[in-house]
């Protein structure tokens, strides 16, 4: 089963901006996909055109098999939603919000259950206007939570939250993964996006660059480890043994230590090549690539 | 059905509106004292009428504070409703949810005009509870007749203003429209067409009829006056002005047409707008 499927997908504001030039994106059922990129890359665009916000001037979207224009309300029925730039009734308690939902999805639920589950329970009979911005954002996730929806749309799920907010949005995350929810979950923070996400696709000025695992996008943009190996004493042979072996691009000895650049497949290559060259390994330690450059490579172009 | 949880939200919403609430209020009070005022003085000037006549005369005065009210609150309060949602961002959690554009310009219409209502007929009750008290009579078909017709003209209304409220993407566009719309049919289309009939026309002729019933209030006024009328034997004819023209359009179907027209054609077309438009 597809969860979201877009052809060429086009969206031309006016005459002159072109917001999406041409997205062609599919995400399983099931998986968790981040959907990245800096803002204003038209991430925001594609999602209102699969929630029918926004209408394409090119291509097709399908969510959960359904046309995103002809058939919106059955996948809305479907989809739970937090949408980017929105804004709560500011005149209505936070349960009422979750009560609204559970009306307008014909759901039955325990609103208390849901405002619980995003840390809302004891404000759930204060104004929603009264809410800070971290509070508001807990809200719109516990009304995207309404009726055990086969498909989360989460748009910068992240703002406004502070480090335990954004913990718990990963935590819910996993658990609704867990049952079989697929994730479709945008940022414009990588860091955000690599710890949940099966897949990432990486958009940039309305194109969609790169998707892949972020193991595969970080060995597409040859993305290294830095391995660093203690040993009793470095010999020549061994460093020039180590140099020649699949995945190892650059070596050098500091101290008795050597450090080595390599993919991830070739670590445990470096170290028994090092062992059966005579030196003794007494430590080592890896520093993954940091993955902002790995991000920055795909997104800010004359950085690479 | 979607229509109906967005109606009840908007209910809810609107109506814990603080400008509304003290408009409400403030509406009530008026309703109130034009009804006092109009007991006193018929005890103290009319002492001779028929009783009948007063509750009557009555029932024309309340409906002036009523319709006023619903005419200028009812644009107050709904000539935000969608675009103000737009603009805010409070739509798109509307739109998340599964309802159409045309369940939220429907449930508008329908929770605004409950709003309007309340306050409306509430203060019609009060005003003709505490008139007919003084006067020592009540005239229940036409207060009846009031009722309905109130009803009718806040759905009117909402429907009209909601309509222009869907069609623009920004508030102030929204605004400068409702407050057009106030100041050129509520405020100065009969004196304007007044001073020409006066000063260009001089005379009364038929067609002068279906353009004096344009704004929405006044058609809904010439019906009403025609119902009431219709309703009582003909007691009020001195009290309510009588149809002096011939034309077979110069009926107060003519006037029932442009109701409808101010209740569907805005909205409808706001609507379609809306419809169409990126959010």
């Amino acid at each position: 089963m597809v969860a979201i499927e877009t052809t060429d997908l086009r969206k031309q504001y006016g005459d002159s901006i072109l917001a999406l030039d041409g997205i062609d994106l599919r995400v399983e059922s099931g998986e968790v996909f981040g959907f990245l990129g800096p803002n204003g890359a038209g991430k925001s665009t594609t999602i209102n055109i699969l929630l029918d916000f926004v209408r394409p001037t090119g291509g097709t979207a399908t969510v959960l098999g359904m046309d995103a224009q002809e058939q919106s309300q059955e996948i809305r029925r479907r989809t739970g939603v937090l949408p980017e730039g929105y804004q709560v009734y500011n005149r209505l308690t936070g349960r009422y919000h979750i009560e609204f939902v559970i009306e307008s999805k014909n759901a039955e639920e325990d609103p208390d259950e849901i405002l619980d589950r995003v840390g809302l329970a004891e404000a759930a009979d204060r104004k929603a206007g009264d809410y800070s911005k971290g509070m508001k954002q807990r809200l719109t996730l516990g009304m995207a939570l309404v009726g055990s929806p086969d498909l989360l749309i989460l748009d910068e799920p992240s703002t406004g939250l502070d480090p335990s907010g954004v913990r718990d949005v990963r935590e819910i995350v996993r658990e609704e993964a867990r049952n079989g929810t697929t994730v479709f979950f945008s940022s414009h923070i990588l860091s955000q996006v690599e710890a949940v996400c099966d897949r990432v696709g990486i958009l940039r000025e309305g194109e969609l660059v790169a998707i892949d695992t972020i193991e595969g996008l970080r060995d597409s943009v040859g993305a290294k480890t830095t391995l660093r190996v203690t040993v009793d004493r470095m010999t020549d042979d061994a460093e020039a043994a180590v140099r020649t072996l699949d995945g190892v691009t650059d070596t050098q000895v500091e101290n008795g230590t050597l450090i080595a650049s390599v993919t991830d497949g070739a670590k445990t290559a470096v170290i028994t090549t090092l062992e059966s060259e005579g030196v003794t390994v007494d430590d080592f330690s890896t520093e993954e690539a940091d993955l902002e450059e790995l991000f920055m490579s795909y997104t800010g172009g004359d950085s690479v | 059905m979607s229509w109906k949880a967005v109606a009840r939200k908007d209910f809810h919403d609107a109506i814990r509106s603080r400008t509304f609430l003290v408009l409400s209020v403030l509406f009530g009070l008026f309703s109130v004292g034009i009804a006092t005022l109009f007991g006193y003085f018929t005890e103290e000037l009319a002492s001779g009428m028929a009783s009948e006549d007063l509750a009557i005369g009555l029932i024309s005065f309340v409906s002036i504070p009523v319709s006023l009210f619903v005419t200028l609150v009812g644009v107050i309060i709904c000539h935000k409703s969608i675009v103000g949602e737009r603009e805010s961002g409070t739509l798109k959690l509307l739109l998340s949810l599964p309802h159409t554009r045309r369940d939220i310009v429907l449930g508008k219409i329908v929770g605004r005009t409950g709003v309007l209502a309340v306050p409306a007929l509430t203060s019609l009750l009060l005003g003709i509870a505490v008139g007919s008290i003084m006067i020592g009579s009540v005239a229940v078909v036409p207060t009846a007749l009031l009722f309905l017709g109130i009803l009718f003209l806040c759905v009117t209304y909402v429907s009209l203003v909601v309509g222009l409220s869907a069609v623009t993407s920004s508030e102030g566009v929204a605004t400068a429209v409702a407050v057009g719309y106030y100041i050129v049919f509520e405020l100065l289309w009969s004196s304007v067409l007044g001073v020409v009939q006066v000063l260009v026309i001089d005379g009364n002729p038929d067609w002068m009829y279906p353009l004096i019933q344009i704004p929405a209030s006044s058609a809904f006024s010439e019906i009403l006056n025609t119902g009431i009328v219709a309703t009582t034997d003909a007691v009020g004819e001195d009290i309510l002005l009588s149809n002096t023209y011939d034309a077979f359009y110069a009926s107060p179907l003519t006037s029932l047409l442009i109701l409808l027209f101010w209740l569907t054609v805005p909205a409808y077309l706001g609507y379609r707008r809306f419809a169409a438009t990126d959010l």
